[in-house]
Order: C-alpha cells, then sequence, then structure tokens
C-alpha cells in the first residue's frame, strides 16, 4: 500500500515536524520502514551527507575508509561526523564535508565500500533520514520534528517488491545528483530492464527496492536535456507499472502519476505553501480547517510546486 | 427525532462506530463532529437510520448501509456506500474514487465530481453526480444507474459501452 507526503513552507520553518504529522497519519499504510527527506537551509559550499553503516561494530573502521576515499576526491570531513546508533546492527551517519572535485567520481569510488556504509543522501540542503518502523519510532530515534528547512518528503512502507531493510526504505536519493530525491507509491514492474540499461551509461543502484529507479530515471531524462514536468509527463509512458511519486529537489517538488490512476494524491494549497499526502486524513494535519482539498485521483497527472518563487530545475 | 452529536475525534474508529451504531438504535438523528477526514465512518448502519457528518470523511463512509440516510457536509474519499444494500447517501462536495463500489441498491447523490472509477463492479442501485464522474466509470458494473449530469468527459469514450450514447459534454446522461 504505501503512504507518500510533501510539504511546502514559505520560508525556513519547522518542516521535519510536519512530515513526522503526515507520516503519522498514515502510518497504517505501512510501518515495515519510516523516511524522511528534508531540505534545510542550504550551504554554499560543502555538502551534508546522511549514510547508514551495516555493522556498528566496524564503525570506526568504516569511517576511516569512507574519509581516506574523501582525502583521495580533494575533500575531507568539516565537522565531526555524528551517529545514531541503537540495538539494531546498523547505525546511521551524518557527515559534513567539503566539496569533492568531482560529486559523480568520488560517489563512484565511495560506492565501493557501499556493503559496509552506504551514502544515502547527498546535497546542499537534502537531508535523508530512513530506517525501519514507524515513522513515531523512526523520527523519535533521529529527531526528525526538530528538523528545521523549507520542504521535504516522507514516506510509510509496506514493502512490496523487494525486502523489508534499513537500507531499503524511502526516500531514496537519486545517485549521484546532489539534493534529489524520490518517495513513491505502488510497484514499478519493469524496473530491472531500466535499471540495466542506465548502469550501461553508468549509473549505480545499490538496493533491490523498484523505487530507486524512478529517482535516477528521472534526473537522467532531465540531464539529457528535458525540462522537469517534460521528464515527469515522459516518465508515465515509458515506466511500466503503478505508481504516484513525488521528486524533489531544492527548487520544489513534483508529481507524476500512471496511467491507470491506481494511487491517490491529495493536497492543500494556501498562500504558497502545500501539504501533499496519499490520504485527506493527512493533510488535514496541517490544515484542520476549511482548507479546500484538490484530489489528483485522475489518471496520467504531472504537476510542479515551486518553493517562495523558485522553479523546480533538477 | 431528537438530535444527538458525537464527537469523531481520535478515538478507535470501532468506538465512533458503536456510539453511532446506539444512538440510531435509539432512535435519534445523529451528527458526528471533528471527523478528520477518518476512514471507516458510518458503516454498517442500520435502516431508518439518520446520520449527518460534519466536514469531509475517508474512506468507505456509509458502506454495507442496509437503509440509513446519510449526509456528508463536504468531500468523501474512496468508495463511499461501497457495497450497500439499500438507503440513500448525499455527499456535498467531491467524492473520491469508486463511488458506490459493488452497490446492490439504494441511491448515492453527489453534489460536486467523482473520482475514478464511479460505480466500479456496481449490481443496481443509482449514482446520481451534479459534476463530472472520473475515468473509468461503471468499470466492471453489472447493472444500476449513472447519471452524469456535468458529463463523462474522456471517462467512457474508451469504454466498450460508449456506443450506448455517453459521450462528454451533454447536459443530462444516463447510462443504460
Amino acid at each position: 500500500m504505501c503512504g507518500i507526503a510533501g510539504r511546502i513552507l514559505n520560508s525556513a520553518g519547522r518542516v521535519g515536524n510536519d512530515l513526522v504529522e503526515l507520516m503519522d497519519a498514515q502510518e497504517h499504510r505501512g510501518a515495515d520502514s519510516t523516511g524522511f527527506a528534508v531540505y534545510g537551509i542550504p550551504r554554499d559550499t560543502g555538502y551534508v551527507l546522511r549514510g547508514m553503516g551495516f555493522d556498528k561494530s566496524r564503525l570506526g573502521k568504516d569511517m576511516d575508509e569512507f574519509q581516506e576515499i574523501l582525502k583521495a576526491h580533494g575533500s575531507d570531513f568539516s565537522e565531526d561526523p555524528s551517529f545514531v546508533v541503537d540495538d539494531h546492527a546498523h547505525y546511521s551517519a551524518r557527515i559534513i564535508i567539503n566539496d569533492p572535485k568531482d560529486i559523480a567520481r568520488w560517489i563512484r569510488d565511495a560506492d565501493q565500500i557501499c556493503g559496509n556504509f552506504e551514502v544515502q543522501s547527498c546535497g546542499r540542503s537534502l537531508e535523508i533520514i530512513k530506517d525501519i518502523g514507524g515513522s513515531t519510532a523512526v523520527a523519535d530515534k533521529h529527531g526528525v520534528r526538530d528538523m528545521i528547512g523549507t520542504h521535504g518528503l516522507g514516506h510509510a512502507r509496506l514493502a512490496t517488491e523487494s525486502s523489508v531493510l534499513p537500507n531499503a526504505s524511502h526516500p531514496f536519493w537519486a545517485r549521484p545528483f546532489p539534493d534529489v530525491a524520490i518517495v513513491h507509491n505502488g510497484q514499478i514492474t519493469d524496473y530491472y530492464t531500466w535499471r540495466d540499461r542506465l548502469r550501461r551509461k553508468g549509473y549505480r543502484f545499490l538496493t533491490e527496492n523498484d523505487s530507486e529507479l524512478i529517482a535516477v530515471w528521472v534526473s537522467d531524462q532531465i540531464a539529457s536535456g528535458l525540462s522537469p514536468i517534460a521528464a515527469l509527463k515522459k516518465s508515465i509512458t515509458s515506466i511500466d507499472g503503478v505508481f504516484t511519486f513525488m521528486i524533489a529537489d531544492q527548487d520544489g517538488i513534483g508529481f507524476a502519476k500512471d496511467r491507470f490512476a491506481m494511487k491517490p494524491l491529495v493536497v492543500i494549497e494556501e498562500n504558497g505553501e502545500m501539504a501533499a499526502a496519499t490520504e485527506e486524513q493527512a493533510v488535514r494535519r496541517i490544515y484542520a480547517g476549511e482548507s479546500d482539498v484538490i484530489n489528483h485521483d485522475g489518471p496520467s497527472l504531472t504537476g510542479i510546486w515551486g518553493v517562495g518563487n523558485r522553479s523546480l530545475a533538477a | 427525532m431528537s438530535e444527538v452529536v458525537i464527537e469523531a475525534g481520535k478515538r478507535h474508529i470501532k468506538e465512533i462506530n458503536e456510539d453511532i451504531q446506539a444512538a440510531c438504535a435509539a432512535g435519534h438523528k445523529v451528527i458526528v463532529r471533528n471527523t478528520l477526514s477518518r476512514h471507516n465512518l458510518g458503516v454498517g448502519l442500520p435502516a431508518n437510520a439518520n446520520v449527518h457528518f460534519e466536514g469531509s470523511v475517508g474512506y468507505y463512509c456509509g458502506g454495507l448501509n442496509v437503509g440509513a440516510t446519510v449526509t456528508v457536509e463536504r468531500n468523501a474519499g474512496w468508495a463511499v456506500g461501497e457495497g450497500m444494500r439499500n438507503g440513500h447517501i448525499t455527499v456535498g462536495g467531491y467524492a473520491g474514487m469508486s463511488v458506490g463500489a459493488a452497490m446492490i441498491s439504494g441511491t448515492i447523490h453527489v453534489k460536486g465530481d467523482s473520482g475514478p472509477r464511479c460505480g466500479v463492479a456496481m449490481k443496481g442501485g443509482n449514482i446520481v453526480v451534479e459534476g463530472r464522474i472520473g475515468y473509468q466509470s461503471g468499470f466492471m458494473a453489472h447493472s444500476g444507474k449513472i447519471i452524469a449530469i456535468g458529463g463523462a468527459g474522456h471517462s467512457l469514450r474508451r469504454c466498450p459501452v460508449a456506443g450506448r450514447g455517453v459521450g462528454g459534454g451533454s447536459r443530462r446522461q444516463p447510462w443504460r
């Protein structure tokens, strides 16, 4: 089933808290795992990374190896990394780095240790937090309610196409495009074929999750010259399966819906701000009153909401 | 008929529905407030019940109805009146996907538009939509009537029964 959400504020505020509310209201749609993509206040230089190590007893060694690869690309930690460790085998890391000479080349090398430590987001402002469990558990563990930003995405997963694993949770980062993330409700049926095509173009996929494809597919189309809205429209006839997905970058959030109108999307827009979710009862957590709901119930729909006066330029 | 006001809020849906059922059994007209667009409100209402939902409701509102009169002030989510056997449901605003799914009899009246697959698998009864009905309306329907006053748009043109005179644009479009 899965539940997704998006939120845009006019200026930086408690977007983390809003996303947790949106996902808490949809926890019944899937509590295998929950994740958030939060766009904080952008940095002029340097990137914020979120990542996950799969064996906490290796934490020190993982970080040494990771730092060594950074240094080989003219970068380094610019602050001490912070970690979240609990009873699970995996741990989560937040790392601030100086600009590597070339992001794509660096992440290609960094991914050589992805069996031990996986980078799950990279951006001037994007931070992806994901873990197994329901929204409250994940939000409490990672302090999501306190995260400040302008916009973001949320996801509650009911696993269908691949296993319940901490790193198979949404949102997915569009590796290697900084600041691009997606959440997806549905199932993609031709993702193996598409991943093979994209791998031949040099892209890398780290999980068996079908949704990881969407982030890279849309970003690749935009990198090849399509406008964001054209890429979203093309996805409807190019990607096979059932989907309502939302894709975000620093400038806004876009969505696309499949030809069969299988998965809902409910939106409230007010004074330049917006809340979107799979179910109306979620957006009502943000706008309880008389605000009009837009039900994007039809087939083959796309749309983009900009942050402030910016337009999406992934 | 005296009125009873029931507060929905964040309580368990079973508890809310039991309160509604008890008030209906005692012969009261029921007004449900603070619905928070919750799912499954007023499922399985008895004959002669009269229930009004303030604001909007979530999925399956008034489903399995056997003869109650239900009104929703604003919007309804997916499958309002699913599987209903009798009664009358009025939605003041927009009704989402699959209005009256697999309904057997009774009437659903939607004052706004309806979402896709309106009347999916319906086996009888009437659905009256003052606005437009969505894509794939009447999908797998066996019998019954869908009246779309605002038109069917692209909904039925690609559908095998489109030859029965259901195209977009005209003022009143009875089907069957």
